[in-house]
């Protein structure tokens, strides 16, 4: 089986990779208390609804709107969850790990919150995916978590994929036995 | 690895090894030498004096660390010395514990994923119908990943001659998936969907005779029997249920004798012993959770059937039956 050879990088999500690198090690570079809000991104995001002082939380990402309820993103992100062996600890979101198909969210359950939670790692067993995936690759999945819990209703904002210059659809993936809904 | 036995008199010990990774075993060709087998090996000195490998080339998680029980008993009319194996991949093996001679191999439950064992080479006779695939479904597997057992002990009785079985009875769906290793994430490589075996009852606890080598009797559970067996020299057989029942059963008759409902599901293993007042006591660990409870321990979801390895998919009622615990019962009996 030549499976390493299969690697689902493709130019687009290459480009938002190196991006997205870049915007890390600016990060890194500054002290935090410096960094304006709309430089801080969407790792920034708030995993609670509690506040020192009667703060705020963050914005939410303007890249929740590109991603989330797109069913080009969430058909790409499916196949990326058992890519990268998501499933052998969520299943297909039922779990043995934290089941992510309940719409509990330990660390938030925006989407912009999901994708904290994979960039960055949690605790107890989650690894951090910051710097080993495509950033974009990060939202595919994101967004496909979110999608299994999320109401059925489309995105009244997102009636057709957001069109991806020089990008070839993504494959849909062949495979019958991952479900999310019991027979 | 599981259980260890000792036999003083050979100066062996005796245990069983893992299966092979990933699931898919379509990725890894070959027999997978010394996965999903038994060792005998010299306590002094390390060295293995036979392998057997009860499944080469695993395709269904079946691998070989069940409990091991010695015995010296008649085997065609010869006493032997053998050891006792209830495997995962449904038969209960009788093996010549000098020599690692399989001397006979039949099924405790229902198996269609092997034809038999070959007692000639001691490798199974598989079922191509059953033998799992990339990218394709196979349907009704019996028995499943976990086995029609999994390592909870059975206990023997020198009284009876019978051995106390704690099994399963459940089925499963299998799909391959290509996996890729990706170093802090699970090496997986298949899709599982378990569901009760034939007849509905998915868990049960045997009784087999190993000379006449078949059941005597069998007390059908609803769930899976995840305890171990205990029997005693007053002709009693304790085990629990994954509903929080710990029950004594007659040794001989299986008429249920006793039962308590404790506060969880029970996969501990009862102990008896006598206490510093001289009096016998029976305890076990009450509290529901590993493979087989994960989908209440870790609070699952059952709307898929995947999840757990694919056991939510064979209890997905398990939270309306018992609640998370671990509580340590301990039972006094009457003063003799």
């Amino acid at each position: 089986m030549s499976l390493r050879c299969r690697r689902p990088n493709r130019s687009g999500t290459v480009k938002l990779s190196l991006a997205a690198v870049v915007l890390a090690a600016t990060v890194r570079a500054q002290p935090l208390s410096d960094l304006p809000a709309t430089e801080s991104g969407p790792l920034s995001v708030a995993v609670t609804t509690l506040f020192p002082g009667g703060g705020s939380p963050p914005p939410e990402s303007p890249l929740v709107k590109v991603y989330q309820g797109n069913p080009q993103y969430i058909s790409e992100g499916r196949r990326l969850f058992t890519w990268y062996n998501c499933y052998g600890c969520h299943a297909n979101g039922g779990g043995m790990g934290p089941a992510l198909m309940n719409d509990q969210w330990r660390y938030g359950g925006r989407l912009d919150q999901i994708y904290a939670s994979i960039s960055q790692g949690r605790p107890n067993g989650m690894p951090s995916w910051a710097g080993k995936l495509p950033d974009a690759q990060i939202w595919e999945i994101a967004a496909f978590v979110r999608s299994l819990s999320a109401p059925a209703a489309p995105n009244k904002g997102q009636t057709s994929p957001t069109p991806r210059v020089g990008v070839p659809p993504p494959p849909i993936p062949e495979t019958p036995g991952v479900q999310t809904t019991p027979k | 690895m599981g259980w260890i036995a000792y036999d003083p008199d050979l100066n062996l010990i005796y245990y069983g090894t893992g299966n092979p990774g990933p699931w898919n075993h379509e990725q890894r060709p070959g027999d997978n030498k010394w996965t999903a087998g038994i060792f005998a090996r010299d306590p002094d000195n390390g060295a293995a004096k036979w392998f057997y490998q009860t499944f080469p080339h695993d395709e269904h998680d079946y691998d070989s660390v069940n409990e091991i029980i010695l015995l010296d008993m008649p085997v065609d009319g010869q006493t032997r010395k053998v050891l006792i194996r209830p495997d995962r991949n449904g038969y209960l093996y009788v093996i010549d514990r000098a020599t690692g001679e399989v001397l006979s191999a039949d099924a405790y439950g229902p198996v269609n994923s092997t034809k038999a064992i070959d007692l000639k080479t001691g490798r199974p006779i598989l079922n191509p119908e059953k033998e799992t695939k990339l990218g394709q479904t196979v349907r009704d597997i019996c028995p499943t990943a976990s086995g029609t057992k999994d390592w909870e002990p059975s206990a023997f009785s020198p009284r009876t001659g019978l051995i106390y079985v704690p099994h399963a009875n459940l089925c499963m769906d299998w799909e391959n998936i290509q996996v890729n290793y990706i170093s802090g994430t699970p090496y997986v490589g298949a899709n599982v969907r378990m569901k009760a075996g034939p007849g509905g009852n998915r868990g049960a606890l045997t009784t087999w005779d190993p000379v006449k080598r078949k059941a005597v009797s069998e007390e059908k559970e609803d769930l899976p029997v995840w305890s171990g067996a205990l029997v005693t020299a007053g002709d009693l057989v304790f085990y629990g249920t994954m509903e929080g029942w710990f029950k004594a059963v007659d040794a001989k008759s299986g008429e249920l004798k006793w039962q308590f409902k404790t506060g969880s599901g029970i996969i501990g293993q009862p102990v008896a012993y006598r206490g510093p007042d001289g009096r016998e006591y029976i305890a076990i660990l009450s509290g529901v959770g590993g493979w087989a409870g994960a989908i209440v321990a870790g609070d699952l979801d059952p709307k898929d059937p995947t999840a757990a390895l694919g056991f939510v998919g064979d209890v997905p009622d398990l939270k309306q039956k018992t609640t998370p615990g671990g509580t340590l019962y301990v039972f006094a009996l009457p003063p003799s």
